[in-house]
């Protein structure tokens, strides 16, 4: 712990973390105006004291947005790394575990998988199932899996040809064991960085899908799609698409630092 | 090294075999029956769809579909468009030239900045110029290119009305659409190269060439840099694949045409086919880029080589 907090990185990181988390958990329950109430008498008005990032061309107030979206940008993140884990364990740890053709045919699906630019196979999901939060989630955990899997597979690798692993088979320890005492503790740590870096990714991919209409739907206060709206009018107000983009931008950042920070304390080796 | 270029090609097949399939399959993994699919928001009659399903051969076994497709795609034949009713074939040689256009233009740009971005951090290591280097490249990874897009199309056209904000042709309308999409790969490009530089300067063979009392420039271009650009060589070549599909969302900000638009249009209307075989192209060209970059890799490190 204290080598994670002598990390000037993961400090700065954390704290912007934080913010944002409790920001996303305040907007949840409370914004200072109705986030999709229109209000046609203070439309497109600048940053000011009655609203502080100004108001879009409904009239709805910039910050409440911003805050009642926090959750939505955060979860689309959260959600599909945590399906692309999920899943990149189920996969992974069979085929560095087991080897031969459990291991081949499951690299290979991933290798069919990497095939396809990220973005692309977001896309090609949201075309198939339709245009929605939920499915940007599950498209963007999908394009993540590959990641997962490899990363899963090689900590595995390293860690079962080991001594202990064999001492541990050879005293007759089940599998199952083998794997939640043994293995598990040692992939966790590069696990939590790849985790981190690729929420981070996941929430620009599913921005950008958002703005290009193909994940959350008018009215809803995502970020992608605020700045989606906000582009047939921003040369009405600079502030329509300064603040979202901003908002994305911090959160991403915030991200990356602490990705970064964790990675030089707990797997110095994945930076080489 | 034949005996390489050969394996990696034959590698190559069961990868586009599985990616042909997928794309393939990825009709009958959309709720309901494949043809309403294909026919998007189109209304048909019973009898109209029964005869549709058989001229699409939807009756016929799976592995009969597929090898249509496949046998049609290998001859150039990606199906036809819904909404304009022509090859989407015909579709993708239209729009290719500017999504090229604007992949090289972003490549370049992201080579140059990057490469000099890293390289000068690699040698002010530790002071104000790294610090603001990284800076700059912890932006690129971090600010989302749509958004790069709208800040440069808001300062650049609609506030000082220096650029064309939208519109493909002429190299004025390529400017910041080039930059929007190559910043970000010019930011990884540049954090590779600084620890790259770095860590070849730390080697035993720079310290001779210093203590022979060579100048700075001639260690660093003369005996560092070629060294040091090998992985980055490696890394831009996969940056291309992402660049390309990158282009996606420039060409919606920037309201340009190429491939991007094309997809994201198909996919708005509905037009399935055309979604498809985009999907397979791109998809295709990413994996053949990638091949490349690995060959080419053997190339540019003689260690290799040898190896």
């Amino acid at each position: 712990m204290r080598k994670i907090l002598r990390n000037g990185n993961t400090v700065v990181g954390l704290v912007l973390c934080s913010f944002l988390v409790v920001g996303a958990l305040i907007g949840m329950w409370y914004t200072p105006y109705d986030p999709v109430a229109i209000d046609p008498a203070v439309r497109l008005q600048g940053p000011s004291m009655a609203h502080w990032l100004g108001t879009d061309h409904f009239g709805r107030d910039i910050f409440s947005r911003l805050l009642a979206g926090a959750h939505l940008s955060l979860a689309i993140g959260v959600i599909s790394i945590l399906f692309a884990l999920v899943a990149g364990f189920l996969l992974g740890l069979p085929a560095g575990y087991f080897g031969g053709a459990v291991d081949m045919l499951i690299m290979r699906l991933m290798d069919i998988l990497l095939a396809f630019p990220s973005i692309l196979l977001a896309l090609s999901i949201v075309a198939l199932l339709g245009a929605n939060l939920g499915n940007v989630m599950l498209a963007v955990g999908i394009a993540s899996v590959p990641v997962f899997t490899r990363m899963v597979r090689a900590a595995v690798l390293s860690v079962r040809s080991l001594p202990y692993i064999e001492s541990a088979q050879a005293t007759g320890c089940h599998g199952s064991r083998i794997v939640g005492w043994h293995i598990l503790p040692n992939i966790l740590s590069p696990l939590i960085v790849l985790a981190t870096l690729n929420i981070a990714t996941a929430i620009l991919i599913g921005s950008a899908l958002s703005f290009l209409g193909l994940g959350a739907q008018p009215p809803s206060p995502e970020w992608g799609a605020i700045l989606s709206e906000a582009r047939n009018y921003m040369r009405l107000g600079w502030w329509l698409t300064v603040f979202p983009g901003t908002a994305i931008a911090v959160t991403v950042l915030a991200l990356n630092l602490l990705g970064d920070g964790l990675r030089d304390v707990l797997d110095p080796q994945m930076k080489h | 090294m034949l005996t390489y270029i050969l394996k990696r090609l034959l590698a190559l097949i069961p990868v586009l075999v599985g990616v042909s399939l997928l794309v393939f399959a990825s009709l009958y993994l959309t709720p309901g029956d494949p043809l309403s699919a294909v026919l998007g928001e189109a209304v048909v009659s019973k009898e109209q769809a029964d005869q549709l399903r058989a001229q699409y051969g939807f009756d016929d076994p799976f592995y009969v579909q597929y090898a249509r497709f496949a046998g049609r795609a290998l001859q150039g034949d990606l199906g036809r468009s819904l909404r304009y009713n022509q090859p989407v074939l015909t579709q993708i040689q239209s729009q290719l030239p500017a999504t090229l256009k604007l992949t090289l233009a972003a490549m370049a740009f992201a080579i140059v900045f990057g490469v000099s971005l890293g390289v000068l951090a690699a040698i002010y290591h530790n002071t104000w110029i790294d610090f603001l280097a990284m800076l700059l490249a912890l932006g690129g990874i971090s600010i989302p290119t749509f958004w790069s897009g709208l800040i440069l199309l808001l300062v650049f056209s609609l506030e000082l009305g220096w650029l064309p904000a939208t519109g493909t042709d002429g190299w004025q309308r390529l400017l910041m659409p080039a930059f929007a999409l190559g910043y970000g790969a010019a930011a990884i490009i540049a954090r590779l190269t600084r620890s790259s530089m770095l860590e070849v300067l730390r080697q035993s063979y720079v310290n001779t060439a210093r203590a022979k009392g060579l100048p700075g420039r001639t260690v660093i271009l003369r005996h560092t840099l070629k060294n040091a650009l090998i992985p980055v060589i490696t890394m831009i070549g996969l940056q291309f694949g992402n660049l390309l599909a990158g282009a996606v969302v420039v060409e919606t900000v920037f309201s340009r045409q190429g491939m991007g638009r094309l997809l994201v249009d198909a996919i708005l209307s509905k037009d399935f086919p055309t979604v498809q075989g985009t999907v397979l192209f791109v998809a295709v060209i990413y994996v053949l880029i990638n091949l490349l970059v690995d060959l080419s890799y053997a190339l540019v490190d003689p260690r290799i080589r040898y190896q």
